[in-house]
This record gives C-alpha cells, sequence and structure tokens, in this order.
C-alpha cells in the first residue's frame, strides 16, 4: 500500500506542470472507450518490470513537457508503426537496432 | 521452433530453416518434440479456475522466463534454443495444469478475502463489483489474463492520478522508435546470407 501512495505522490506534481495547462481529463470525463483503453493498458503496465514502470514514468514526463505538435508527430508515427505488416515490422525492427548500434 | 510450427515465420526464414533442417539432425528431432508439445497444449481446455494469488506468480515467473529467454536470445540463434528448455516449459505447463485441478478443489474452501488479498500485495482491492469478482478463483484465458475486462467506475489511484500515461502506454513504450521513426525507416541494412536472428520483436500493443 505504501509503495502505491509513493507512486500516486510521484506522479501528483507531473499534473502539476504541463499537463494540467494542456487540459488534464479526469477519469470520468474520459469516454467509455478510452476508459477501457486506459484500464487495459493499466494492466499491462502492472505486469511490467518496476525498472520498465520507471522509464515509462520519466517518458511520460518527458512526453508532458513536449509542444503540441511534436506529441501529434509522436502519435502519428504510432498509428504508421502500428500499421505496418508484420515483415514491415520486422524489417523495422532490424533497422532500429542497426540504427541504435550507429548511433552508439 | 513455436513459429515455424505455427506456420508464422518470413519466407527468408523459412527457406532459411528449411535449408538448415536438411543438413542438422538435432534440429529435426527438436521441431518434431515442439510440434508434439503444442499439439498436447492445444488439446488443454481453454480455460480453467485459477486463484489469483498463484496466477500473480505465475505471471511473474513467466515473466523472468521471458526477460530470460529474450537475453539469451540475443546470444544464440534461433533455432538453437535448447531442446531441454522447451521439454522444461512444457512439462511445466502439463504439470501446472494437472496440478491446478487438485489445488482448485482445496483452494475453495480456503481462499483469502480480497481485502486481505489487497493488503498482502500493497495494490487496491478495486471497486465493489470486482471485489466480489474476486471473492472465488478467476477464471482467466490462457492468453489474455485479465484484459479485457470492464474498466472500473472507482479506478485504482494510481490510474485515476494519471490516466493519460495508461492511455498513451504504446506511445510512450516506443518512445525513442517514435522519435526517430524517419531516420530509423531510411537506415539501410547490410545484404547478409542471412538476416534473420530470430529476435523479431514481439507486438506489445
Amino acid at each position: 500500500m505504501r509503495e502505491v501512495v509513493a507512486r500516486v505522490l510521484l506522479l501528483l506534481p507531473l499534473l502539476a506542470t504541463p499537463v494540467a495547462a494542456q487540459g488534464w481529463r479526469g477519469w470520468d470525463q474520459l469516454s467509455p472507450e478510452e476508459q477501457r483503453r486506459a484500464w487495459d493498458n493499466y494492466q499491462r503496465y502492472q505486469q511490467l518490470p518496476q525498472q520498465q514502470q520507471r522509464m515509462i514514468e520519466r517518458r511520460y514526463q518527458q512526453f508532458q513537457t513536449m509542444p503540441p505538435q511534436e506529441q501529434q508527430r509522436l502519435r502519428q508515427n504510432y498509428e504508421t508503426y502500428r500499421g505496418l505488416d508484420p515483415g514491415a515490422r520486422h524489417e523495422f525492427t532490424e533497422k532500429y537496432r542497426r540504427w541504435k548500434s550507429d548511433r552508439h | 521452433m513455436t513459429a515455424a510450427v505455427d506456420n508464422e515465420l518470413a519466407p527468408r526464414q523459412q527457406d532459411a530453416l528449411d535449408r538448415h533442417l536438411t543438413t542438422c539432425a538435432t534440429c529435426r528431432e527438436e521441431l518434431a518434440a515442439t510440434r508434439t508439445m503444442l499439439d498436447v497444449v492445444a488439446r488443454l481446455p481453454a480455460e480453467m479456475a485459477l486463484p489469483s494469488r498463484l496466477e500473480e506468480a505465475m505471471l511473474r515467473r513467466m515473466r523472468d522466463a521471458a526477460r530470460a529467454e529474450r537475453s539469451e536470445r540475443q546470444r544464440t540463434p534461433w533455432w538453437r534454443l535448447s531442446l531441454p528448455a522447451l521439454t522444461v516449459a512444457a512439462m511445466a505447463v502439463l504439470a501446472l495444469v494437472v496440478g491446478l485441478r487438485q489445488f482448485d478443489v482445496v483452494s475453495t474452501r480456503s481462499v483469502d478475502s480480497p481485502g486481505r488479498q489487497a493488503a498482502k500485495s500493497g495494490r487496491p482491492a478495486g471497486p465493489p463489483h470486482q471485489v466480489a469478482s474476486q471473492a472465488g478463483p478467476t477464471h482467466v484465458a490462457r492468453r489474455e489474463p485479465r484484459r479485457g475486462s470492464e474498466p472500473p467506475k472507482d479506478p485504482p489511484a494510481e490510474l485515476a492520478s494519471a490516466p493519460d500515461l495508461f492511455m498513451d502506454l504504446p506511445i510512450l513504450r516506443h518512445m525513442e522508435k517514435l522519435e526517430h521513426f524517419e531516420a530509423i525507416r531510411t537506415t539501410t541494412l547490410d545484404e547478409g546470407p542471412d538476416p534473420s536472428d530470430g529476435q523479431q520483436e514481439r507486438s506489445s500493443g
């Protein structure tokens, strides 16, 4: 229980910054479809190792500080990524590995 | 091997495997063993009663095993995954299925209350209608445990405090790829004899 409280406290400052300025919505303001998606993802999140949970929280903070255009660009890229067929996704993953190794 | 049995390999991977199988008796045996194991698993009942505490323990172990397997794959060609590991996994699944049927009969008499379970796990007990559903053994599908359920009217504190985080979870998980999407797409891969290494990423939503 203490861990839950600690994590909620960790997340609270995020709401006070740009998120609030951009119109943060509470749970009751989500549509039923959005609630379902958030609930499903919440369950997935709970099953991730703590290290990945921390990483996602950091990325969430980073994402919320991005300009709206940048957020929109990432959303569009995700839709494109999600629409890749298995072969194209595999190729993309290989390219990602290559890109990452070239980068380091 | 499981992908090969399920006909899920890309054509180039399938060709590479077929070529390899013509010269490697060990892998032929492994493929046959995998096919047999999957046939057995496919005949198992699709759903079973599972106490929630045991389910959590199982999921934790499966995640650990998957992580270990993933790191192992990065070092080992995918067709050389060891037969003993697959055999142990199959035996574990079979033993679990058989054992659970016995265990379930006993556990339904002594299952903890949802409040006590929540207190032990450190997680919120959830809204009343969920609590009621946790009073008995949990019924879970084999492939997607717990997902697809109705969202609660009164969500857990973490979810209520940052619903956007969970709405955008897939984006956050793939954030680096998405930030450099175009650069990655235009990256060129070397033409090699066998580019497949069995490290195909699993879909994560």
